[in-house]
């Protein structure tokens, strides 16, 4: 957490902080480009100029210290896990993780006999939003993110939490 | 000296051909934009369907709905499933067709079929599901469909599904039935004899 994550008692000047901060982080969530498999290719469709991200303030960025929310998109493999799970500490806070189709949220078409996948990438990072569809539409993941844009927005990250 | 004056035309020339072209596309905005405002908008459902014969047959690749009440339990759906997401329990129903008002089981499908079994557990876990249209088609009773398509009177379209929690993605379609009236069910009351 941060140097001024939950260090505040609520009151008038916090709370508007918090809400100044939830609208700031809500519309820019720029995304890790990190995809496994052929959800991928939705997710390029959906960065493309059809289903524009950009207009919802998501841009791609290569580097997880530049990048606010993680779309996990595709078969996490056992070996891969280590990586996303190196990937998502190497992310600066405040951090989100999508995980995007059936093959992240819970080992897919690969849940049974899968000797080799990680059934749900939840069991590696905490997840925020689990987006159905193998591969989803663009139009699901774009409903997703705009879940998630409301998620950081309630959020009040200043407020220190009442026991 | 003429390379100067060379240079001078290039620049101009390419920046004319450029800001043509900028501005050809700026007075076409309506033309040009591909952009889909996607709350508001979204692409309409296709009309065709794909690769099989049955015009009833949805092939739009999105939520699985079951009418629990045309279901007759003949696990059917569940043996077809490639990747075992549904799961189906059943009891046998102590009188067959006849309706069971305390856990709200009718007897009778819409099809006039009587059923046998009643169904206590239907779930379909979509997260797992590969939504491909299998386990539509060997249902008797074509109560399992994709919402959308030819039901689209009953049901609209519906992909945008996402959650919070990974459970709210495993759909439950039976009906609630206490484990005691589970067991009324297995063991009916015998009738005595005066």
């Amino acid at each position: 957490m941060g140097v001024l994550e939950n260090r505040f008692k609520d009151n008038v000047v916090v709370a508007s902080l918090d809400k100044l901060l939830g609208w700031a982080r809500s519309t820019s969530p720029w995304y890790f480009q990190f995809g496994l498999a052929c959800c991928a290719i939705e997710m390029m469709a959906s960065a493309a100029s059809r289903h524009d991200l950009e207009r919802i303030g998501m841009m791609p960025r290569s580097s997880p210290r530049q990048a606010d929310v993680m779309i996990v998109a595709g078969t996490v493999t056992m070996k891969m896990a280590l990586r996303v799970k190196k990937l998502y500490e190497q992310m600066a806070d405040p951090k989100y993780v999508i995980s995007m189709g059936s093959c992240a949220t819970s080992g897919g078409p690969y849940w049974q006999h899968g000797y080799h996948v990680l059934k749900g990438v939840d069991l590696v990072v905490p997840v925020d939003v689990y987006i159905p569809g193998c591969p989803p539409r663009p139009e699901s993941l774009i409903e997703g993110l705009l879940k998630l844009q409301e998620k950081i927005q309630t959020e009040r990250p200043l407020t220190r939490k009442s026991a | 000296m003429s390379k100067y004056f060379t240079n001078i035309y290039d620049t101009v020339s390419t920046l004319w051909t450029g800001m043509r072209i900028t501005w050809r596309h700026m007075m076409n905005i309506k033309r040009d934009n591909v952009t889909l405002q996607y709350p508001e908008e979204r692409w309409p459902r296709p009309e065709r369907n794909i690769g099989f014969e049955h015009a009833d047959y949805n092939v739009i690749r999105s939520r699985l709905h079951v009418d629990i009440d045309d279901c007759i339990g003949c696990l059917k759906c569940e043996r077809a499933c490639p990747v075992d997401c549904i799961k189906i329990n059943t009891i046998k129903a102590p009188n067959r067709g006849e309706d069971i008002p305390e856990i709200k089981h009718t007897g009778v499908t819409s099809n006039d079929t009587r059923k046998a079994m009643v169904v206590s557990r239907f779930t379909i876990d979509m997260s797992e599901c590969c939504y491909c249209n299998l386990c539509t088609y060997p249902c008797p009773e074509e109560c399992i469909f994709m919402v959308g398509g030819p039901n689209n009177e009953k049901h609209n379209i519906d992909y945008e599904f996402s959650e919070f929690d990974r459970n709210d993605l495993i759909y439950q379609f039976a009906k609630s039935i206490t484990s005691e009236q589970k067991d009324t069910l297995k063991n009916p009351i015998p009738e005595v004899e005066a």
